[in-house]
């Protein structure tokens, strides 16, 4: 598992000693936000959850929920959140397509990530089926984009 | 005029959100019906110049269309409802999804891919592009700093497993519904506001606390 993948795991599992690590660590050799590997792991994710019948009426109620059980509700847009959930499953909602372009990467993945950390509590996944869940998107992510 | 509690209030958002989400299930049943009827329209008249077959074609094909608009909008109105009832009392409104809350298991579940060209290859396509943002860590360093004020917030875990539904009343026992709806408003703004307020001087102290060290 790289790098990026045990930080993003560490946020997930809210192991917050090896997170703070990691982030001593990142911005001393001058890393950014892990965008890549939070984006393909809310692919995943978003896949396993709402893949079968990509129901809006269900990911709109996600989001609300989300947001409820989140101190700071707000950090997390409705509206950006849904599209990000739509896009992902190439649900052909309207504004979609525009919301998410509006979005930069690091926006995209504060979104992305609050919604990940709540897929994976709301799935109860062991820290195997973590780790299976986040390689998994670590292989997507160099199938799709080979490190020259 | 009615009397009730702000507990009563959220009764009757979680009865219209029962009954928006039967509603949302006519709709979509409704709007698969009218799409696999086009579909059969399609196969039973093709090649047909008729105009009968072409308006039996546009009209099944319209019924699809706006049973899935109507779908959306109810499922629109019940996310407002539900931000509403949570933005009044958190987590007084449960989620809906318990039941398929869970992901699906890896043999259930085909290997995840996108297409190429697709929404999710575009999102996905530009940040594999540029793997980390040139951020100094900021977005990633904002994301921890929600979830561990969360689970400040929530006694040590950032989110609860069951919601909370218990509440304090924020309005005289005597007070309508309508004057609840406003107290419990007004209160969820200011409550809003002075969860910012806590969230931005929390930061702060941080920050504060980071320089130091440094």
């Amino acid at each position: 598992m790289e790098e990026e993948t045990k930080f993003l795991r560490a946020l997930l599992r809210q192991d917050w000693e090896t997170y703070d690590s990691f982030t001593e660590k990142f911005q001393s050799e001058g890393k950014g936000t892990p965008v890549a590997i939070i984006g393909y792991s809310f692919f995943v994710a978003v896949q396993r959850r709402f893949a079968e019948n990509k129901d809006a009426r269900e990911i709109i109620r996600f989001v609300a929920d989300a947001r409820a059980r989140l101190l700071e509700g707000r950090e997390l847009p409705a509206k950006e959140g849904e599209a990000l959930i739509y896009a992902m499953l190439d649900m052909d909602m309207p504004g979609v397509e525009e919301i998410v372009e509006d979005l930069n990467v690091g926006v995209m993945a504060e979104i992305q990530g609050q919604l990940l950390f709540r897929l994976v509590e709301d799935a109860e996944l062991t820290d195997e089926q973590l780790d299976e869940l986040l390689l998994e998107a670590e292989a997507l992510l160099h199938e799709n984009h080979p490190v020259e | 005029m009615s009397s009730g509690s702000v507990g009563d209030v959220i009764a009757v958002l979680r009865q219209i959100l029962d009954d928006l989400d039967g509603a949302a299930v006519a709709a979509t049943t409704a709007q698969k019906s009218a799409a696999a009827g086009t579909r059969h329209y399609q196969t039973a008249t093709e090649g047909a110049d008729s105009s009968h077959a072409t308006a039996a074609r546009t009209q099944a094909s319209e019924a699809a269309a706006k049973s899935g608009k109507i779908a959306r909008l109810i499922a629109e109105a019940a996310a407002e409802i539900s931000h509403y009832a949570n933005h009044i009392a958190p987590g007084s409104v449960p989620t809906r999804t318990s039941a398929t809350g869970g992901m699906l298991s890896g043999e259930a579940l085909a290997k995840p891919s996108h297409k190429k060209g697709s929404l999710a290859a575009k999102a996905l396509g530009r940040v594999g592009q540029v793997r980390s943002s040139d951020d100094g860590l900021q977005h990633f360093g904002k994301l921890g700093g929600i979830l561990q004020d969360a689970a400040k917030g929530s006694g040590g875990t950032a989110v609860s497993k069951t919601p909370d539904f218990s509440f304090q009343p924020t309005h005289q026992p005597s007070a309508s519904v309508g004057d609840a709806l406003l107290a419990a408003l007004a209160v969820a703004i200011v409550g809003a506001k002075g969860v910012e307020l806590m969230s931005r001087m929390r930061r702060r102290t941080r920050n504060d606390d980071t320089k130091e060290k440094g």
